[in-house]
Parts: C-alpha cells; structure tokens; sequence
C-alpha cells in the first residue's frame, strides 16, 4: 500500500506561510497531519522556530490560566486583570457571601413591608455594608493565606481597594431592596448615609486599633444609637421618624462621614499592623 | 560573617499569659541557617515577626536594612523575602498552579505570560510539574508543603524564611529540597526544623531557641561540641544519662554525665541539642 503525504512545497508553505495557502488546502493539510506522524515531523523542521515557540507559549498560557469568577470577569472590565483577581478574592465577594447579604436584605424589606415601617430595614442595612469590610480585612480569608500576608501588595491599597468594592456592591444591593420598601419617601433612603459613615468610621479607627475591633466598635455605636433614639416608649415603626433618619440627623452622618474620610485620607498610612493570628 | 542580613535585639512577644519571646538577640547574615528548638520555644513567632506578619511587643528588629514596624520599611522587605508559613492556609478552591499565581499577583508580578513562566519555573523546580492543575485539596501533605516551598521561591528572593519546610517531605523529597535549597542563589536563608540531619546537610550556622531565648548560635559543628565527653555507649543503659535510647547497632547511646571508664563517641548535632533542651540543659559539662 502506498502511504501518501503532503507534498514538500505545500508542507513548506503550510508551515511558513499559511495564509499563502486556499482554506480547502490548508484544511486538509491540517486534518492530514494530525494523523501522520512523519508530516508533523516535517512541519516541525519547516517551521520558523520562534513562530512556533511564541505559538506555544501562547497556548500554554490559555491552558494555565487560572478560571475566572462571575465577580472577577465584571470587575475585570473595570480595572485591570491581576487588579481584579485580587479585589475579587474578598470573601464579601463571594457569590455565597452575596447570597446571604441579599437574604438578610430581603428579610428586613419583609419585616419592613409587614410592620408597614421602614425602620427595620433602616437599622438592619448600616451593618451589612461593615461586616463585608470587616471580612475584607480578615487576613485569614485572603486565599493567599499567610504567605500572602507576606507579600508586598498585601498592603492598606489592597485592603481600601477590597473595602471601596464590598462598599459598592452592598450599596446597589441595599438600593434595590430599598426600592421594595413600602413608603419610598426621603425615609427608604436614610440608610445610605449611615452605612457610610459607619464604614469610613471603622476605617478611620482601623488606623489606631485592629480592624477587626473598629468594626465591632462601629456596629456597637450603631446599635446603641438606635437604642437612644427610640428610647421613650418609641415602637419600632416610629423610629423611621426619629431625628436620626430626618434631615437633621442625615445632615450629622454626612458631616461626620466627611470627618472620618478626612481622618482616613490623613492616617492611610497607619492603618493598624495585620497580624494573623 | 561579612553582612548582617537581620538583627534584632531584645525582642520579646507574649499572648495572654505566655510568654512566646523574652529578649531574644540574633544576628542573621548570608547562608543558611537552621533555626531549632522543642515546640513553644518561640520558633515560629520569631519567623512570623521577621516574615512581617506578626509584631514584637518590644525590641528592635531590621532585616534586610528596614524596620518591619514601619509601613515602608515593610514593603521594602517583603519585596525582597520568600516566606514559607508554618501553615499557609491554602485556598481549598485553588489548583496549585492557581495558589501560586495568586500569591506572584501579591508579589507585584504584573505582566501574565512572565508572571505564569515565573510560577512554572517554581513549581517545576518542587517537582509539582505533573499535578499544576489539580485542586490544592486533592493534593498529599507533602505536596501541599512543596506547593508552599515554590511560592516561597517566587522571584528568587534575597531573604528566604522557612517555617518547617521539611515536615511532612517523604525521604526522597527532603534530599531533593536540600538539594534544590543548595542551588538557589537566595543569600540568607533562616529555616526552622526540627530535624538536626537537616541542619547539619544545609546549614553552616545554626541557633537553638528554648523558652523564647536564644541558647545556642553558632556553627553546627560547635554545636556537636557541647556535647563532647558527654556521650557514650554501651550494651546496657547505664546512671548518669539524661537520655539514652537503643542504637540500630543494638548498642545503648547516652547523653548525660558518663561515668568512670565509660566508652566515649564522638557527638553529632543532636547530642549538643539534646543537652541544651533536654534534662541536662542546666548541668555542667562532665
């Protein structure tokens, strides 16, 4: 039996020069050398050899690239790749973690649209936004694990970078659910100064104390606050017209978020020591 | 030694009641030094403090030039250090070639194609080639330990800090790690073990550490020399020994005060350790 092969001149231009080549040739060309061992063979001498190592490399990478995350491949439209690879390894962007935020959501709208009040929502959606901060800050979450700690970007610009996006992304899903409030007066969007304030407040703290404790600090305040302002016999309804959801008190939170951002800016480079313990 | 790499002085670190460094005073230059001592001596909170994850409660310490108490000081030296934890608390969702580029993207690797030749050379070099892509999870202890080792070896770093970097290791993959470790091009590296045949394959200087205090630095062969006179052999244990236990000879090894006409042998690293550490830290030589 005679065994056929590509002819040379064809082989050559198929390995030098492939678009030179019509696509019925090329096709066969292709489809005949993955069966023929001894025309591989020949295309491998006929081909430039840094093509083929440039080729190579390139699959090699598309192999051995790592898989990418829902959270990741948004963000990666945003930032850069290794940028968004390292905000998206924050367990408050995990999909698990996103789940029970907007579980937690949904169950004070609920209660919210049960009692006919705003207040349990407005005093639930404050903390979300700062637990996601506290575990942005948890180094033992990092996948990277402690040898992560240990490298040069695991640095205060990480930890912002991780806390801005668990800050983003409980805002949209806090204003969707504030969307399903019953009254959607200036009340369903009292939350959204507070929240603030509490985590650029446990931010700034996080400059003199362990983060971990700031954020314990802050949703003490918060709920200690809450218990000042309905003290008197106030229910739970009558709290969303406190003077803390009205103008008066979100006048307060933004001018003391603006205080604690400006403490931040000005000790961002004493964010307290990480340490793993 | 020509450089100090790392000095720290008077460094003490407690959690809660106890007491895991009480003044310690090292001077680390080029070379590889083994670090040894029983578990709680304070081993792995002074690795933690020089790798810069974990703070002294008071002392001083510089490695590489930077005090690892300031922010700038430690970026500056973890730009330069490979850090194996005792316990690197992998990702469980990441394959081995995923945990290790991870950690190069923390290591300032910004350009893919380098960073992902950078994270092949180090896992070929642990001889993790054939299992890139499996599940850190799926992977056997000793492979999660040279999974940890190559993302120590990350950028060939001038400071390389080993937290037990042998445990775990089957025979054959702890001659291959001391081979790999006598031909890197790292200048000071610091290795805690507990295996005193490590330290005397790799080390040329080597520091004992009990109760949180430095008890011993130096060569490994003064070291062995704490204990000469002060161990020897003979076909039935015998008083004096503060510890003796049956060779593969069938003959019985002790360390301790021999007694008259006792059948003295030369010490090895272990015997010098085991007289720091052991019953008869305290007693003067025979």
């Amino acid at each position: 039996m005679t065994v056929w092969h590509v002819p040379g001149e064809i082989l050559t231009r198929f390995a030098t020069e492939p678009a030179d080549l019509d696509d019925v040739t090329a096709s066969s060309v292709e489809t005949h050398i993955t069966g023929c061992a001894a025309c591989r063979a020949a295309v491998a001498t006929e081909a430039d050899p840094v093509a083929l190592d440039r080729s190579w490399q390139a699959v090699v990478d598309a192999v051995d690239r790592p898989r990418r995350g829902v959270v990741e491949r948004l963000l990666a439209r945003l930032v850069p790749e290794e940028t968004a690879r390292l905000v998206a390894a924050t367990p408050a962007l995990r999909v698990a973690w996103l789940a029970a935020v907007v579980a937690m959501i949904a169950g004070a709208v609920a209660v919210s649209r049960t009692s006919g009040s705003p207040a349990p929502f407005l005093a639930l959606a404050p903390l979300l936004p700062l637990g996601g901060v506290a575990a942005a800050f948890m180094p033992e979450a990092d996948p990277g694990g402690e040898a992560g700690a240990a490298a040069p970007m695991a640095s205060t610009g990480l930890l912002l970078r991780r806390a801005q996006a668990v800050v983003a992304t409980s805002m949209l899903v806090l204003g969707a659910g504030a969307v399903a409030l019953p009254d959607l007066g200036p009340a369903a969007a009292a939350w959204f100064l507070p929240s603030l304030l509490l985590t650029v407040a446990a931010l700034a703290a996080s400059t003199w104390v362990d983060p971990r404790r700031a954020v314990a600090a802050a949703s003490l305040g918060w709920i200690l606050t809450l218990l000042v302002a309905s003290h008197g016999g106030r229910t739970a309804g009558s709290l969303a017209d406190a003077a803390l959801f009205a103008a008066s008190g979100q006048a307060a939170f933004a001018l003391l978020a603006v205080l604690a951002t400006s403490v931040v800016v000005a000790r961002r480079r004493h964010f307290s020591y990480l340490e793993v313990r | 030694m020509s450089s100090t790499t790392v000095r720290v002085r008077q460094v003490a670190r407690r959690f809660g009641s106890t007491i895991a460094l009480a003044g310690v005073d090292l001077d680390l230059g080029p070379g590889v030094t083994g670090l040894l001592g029983p578990n709680g001596a304070g081993k792995t909170t002074l690795l933690r403090i020089l790798a810069t994850v974990g703070a002294p409660d008071s002392g001083t310490v510089e490695v590489l030039g930077n005090d690892p108490g300031t922010a700038d000081g430690r970026l500056a030296i973890r730009r330069r250090l490979g850090y194996l934890p005792q316990e690197p608390g992998f990702h469980r969702a990441f394959t081995a070639f995923e945990f290790v580029d991870y950690v190069a993207i923390l290591k300032e690797w910004g350009d893919r194609r380098t960073r992902h030749d950078e994270v092949r050379r180090v896992l070929a070099l642990v001889g993790l080639e054939p299992v890139l892509h499996k599940r850190i999870s799926a992977l056997s202890g000793g492979m999660r330990r040279r999974v940890g080792i190559a993302q120590a070896l990350l950028g060939t770093p001038d400071l390389l800090v080993l937290d037990e970097p042998t445990a775990g290791l089957d025979p054959e993959q702890r001659l291959r790690f001391r081979e790999l470790l006598g031909s890197q091009p790292t200048s000071t590296v610091l290795l805690s073990t507990h295996q005193t045949d490590d330290v005397a394959a790799l080390c040329h200087h080597v520091v004992v550490l009990t109760s949180g205090a430095v008890h011993f630095a130096g060569a490994p062969r003064d070291l062995a020399r704490l204990a000469d006179g002060r161990v020897w052999v003979a076909d039935h244990r015998q008083a004096g020994a503060g510890l003796a236990w049956v060779t593969a000879e069938g003959a019985v090894r002790h360390v301790g005060d021999p007694p008259a006409g006792a059948d003295l042998v030369a010490p090895t690293i272990e015997d010098g350790y085991l007289l720091l550490t052991g019953a008869f830290a305290d007693a003067p030589a025979a």
